[in-house]
């Protein structure tokens, strides 16, 4: 799975580009300066590796899913969930892009996300925030941290599980119970561009 | 003559010239990507899809009106798609113009050899429709004419690409001795350095023989990494000699150094010279036009002999 085809993922439900600063763009290349070229034409320069780029991402965005709410007896009824989450990712890729590339975004990052789950139905508190450290590689990531309800001063801790813009999570609040629930991620990435 | 009043957008609005945009489309978008598909193929498909689509394009777009007699405008829309096409693939600046407008494309004069998809295309365009033939509707033309237009601004591939900083010989690159003409071009430029070729071509009986180089970087003088061996002259033939040197090129392209001299100590036919190649450190637009990778830009505007490198790394010849 390439870097443009996360993006196109990632992407794909804006509609719309990834929208970037370059840094820095302009920047030397790896070269063997032991070894002659293989072929040589006169005047031409020989092969540069692309050394690749590193990012700094800030996406901000909503979500929205549904699964399942466990209270602390262990009944299980349906739930719902719907938030907004802002991530700061700083990531890399192997080949630097083109600036004509309609979608680009790091082959690998780390970074962390801070969110607030807004409507959580069937939860006693009204609204849930949470922060987590994640990583992704390719099209696979993975998030987990910890939440607060602040109506009822609970927390827990939350794991995420993503794939392109599908999520799986996982949360759970001390004494009032856990919540499984899958959705989709709609974020606005923006990223800042350094060639390496 | 052939009395057909069909609109020329009939013409693209048929399985057959929209078969050939698709072919132009999957061509530009994945075969000429994919390391399976071979080049000679990849490198012809869109041209020949596109000289036989494009003329009825141009008389539907000129809105040249369907008429009785379609030979002329056919074959005049023919001639000037295949005049265009062959000043962009011969001319050097008029494919640099239109490179830098549409994107890159390649200055190969053997792409011309798709010139006869022209001649399907006039034969396509005054074919005598069948008895009761319907031209097709006015929306299936409109889309036609759309997705046509869309596949031919959409050819391009990437422009803005990374340009990478290289050092480029600006004065003391050619020199002249006895035996031999010498001709210093830098064919390494990047973080690790730098590596210079020395193409030696022969004038008469002599030997030629880098003896010591160094690469002085701002106030920094760097020695060469690697021996270039000598050659024995024979008049006509010609030899390279490459001269690596290992330095930080990073951290003097973040310093801002700009200025370099090359410097090579050289026995040739009998005499020992210093020669001094002045070098800058720049970026080369031209590598915008240079795919898929930038570094071999020169390469597509320099029209030059392409020789293999066996004497760079060969053994000393010994002097005759």
């Amino acid at each position: 799975m390439t870097g443009r085809r996360v993006g196109v993922l990632l992407c794909a439900p804006l509609l719309g580009a990834c929208w970037h600063t370059d840094v820095r763009r302009t920047w030397p290349g790896h070269v063997d300066v032991r070894t002659p070229p293989d072929k040589v034409v006169v005047d031409a320069v020989d092969g540069i590796k692309d050394p690749g780029e590193q990012y700094l991402v800030f996406s901000p965005g909503v979500f929205g899913g549904g699964g399942v709410a466990i209270d602390s007896s262990g009944a299980a009824r349906a739930a719902a969930s719907l938030g907004a989450e802002a991530s700061v990712h700083y990531g890399t890729r192997h080949s630097s892009h083109a600036e004509d590339d309609f979608l680009f975004y790091p082959e690998r990052a780390y970074g962390l996300n801070a969110g607030w789950t807004l409507v959580n139905q069937d939860r006693a508190g009204p609204s849930v925030g949470y922060l987590e450290a994640q990583f992704f590689d390719e099209l696979y990531g993975v998030a987990a941290g910890w939440a607060w309800d602040p109506t009822r001063a609970q927390s827990g801790p939350q794991a995420t599980l993503f794939a392109g813009p599908l999520y799986a999570r996982v949360l759970h609040i001390a004494g009032d119970g856990t919540d499984v629930t899958f959705g989709l991620f709609v974020k606005v990435p923006y990223s800042w561009v350094w060639a390496r | 003559m052939v009395d057909d009043r069909r609109p020329w957008a009939a013409d693209l609005a048929h399985p057959v010239p929209l078969a050939a945009v698709a072919a132009l489309v999957l061509n530009d978008h994945v075969l000429k990507h994919a390391a399976w598909a071979p080049r000679l193929l990849s490198g012809k498909l869109s041209d020949a899809a596109g000289l036989f689509f494009f003329p009825i394009l141009l008389l539907t777009l000129a809105s040249v009106g369907g008429s009785a007699r379609r030979a002329l405008p056919a074959v005049a829309s023919a001639v000037a798609t295949g005049t265009a096409f062959a000043a962009v693939k011969l001319s050097p600046p008029v494919n640099a113009w239109v490179s830098h407008a549409w994107g890159p494309i390649a200055l190969d004069p053997t792409d011309l050899a798709t010139l006869p998809a022209l001649a399907l295309s006039v034969m396509w365009m005054t074919r005598r429709q069948l008895a009761g033939a319907t031209p097709a509707p006015r929306w299936l033309r409109a889309a036609a004419v759309l997705f046509t237009a869309a596949a031919s601004l959409a050819t391009t591939q990437a422009r803005q690409v990374r340009l990478y900083p290289m050092w480029t010989v600006v004065d003391g690159g050619d020199a002249r001795f006895a035996c031999a003409d010498l001709h210093t071009w830098v064919v390494k430029s990047g973080k690790e350095g730098a590596g210079v070729m020395v193409r030696i071509t022969g004038r008469g009986a002599g030997s030629v023989a880098i003896e010591d180089a160094r690469f002085e970087v701002g106030p920094a003088s760097h020695p060469a990494v690697t021996r270039a061996p000598g050659f024995a002259m024979v008049p006509g033939v010609a030899s390279d000699a490459y001269v690596g040197f290992a330095f930080d090129g990073e951290d003097a392209w973040q310093r801002g150094t700009r200025d370099g001299l090359v410097v090579m100590r050289v026995a040739a036919c009998g005499e020992e010279t210093e020669l001094r190649v002045r070098v800058a450190y720049r970026v080369d637009r031209r590598q915008l036009v240079s795919p898929p990778s930038p570094p071999s830009s020169t390469a597509l505007l320099v029209a030059a002999p392409e020789v293999a490198a066996p004497d760079a790394g060969a053994p000393p010849a010994e002097p005759p």
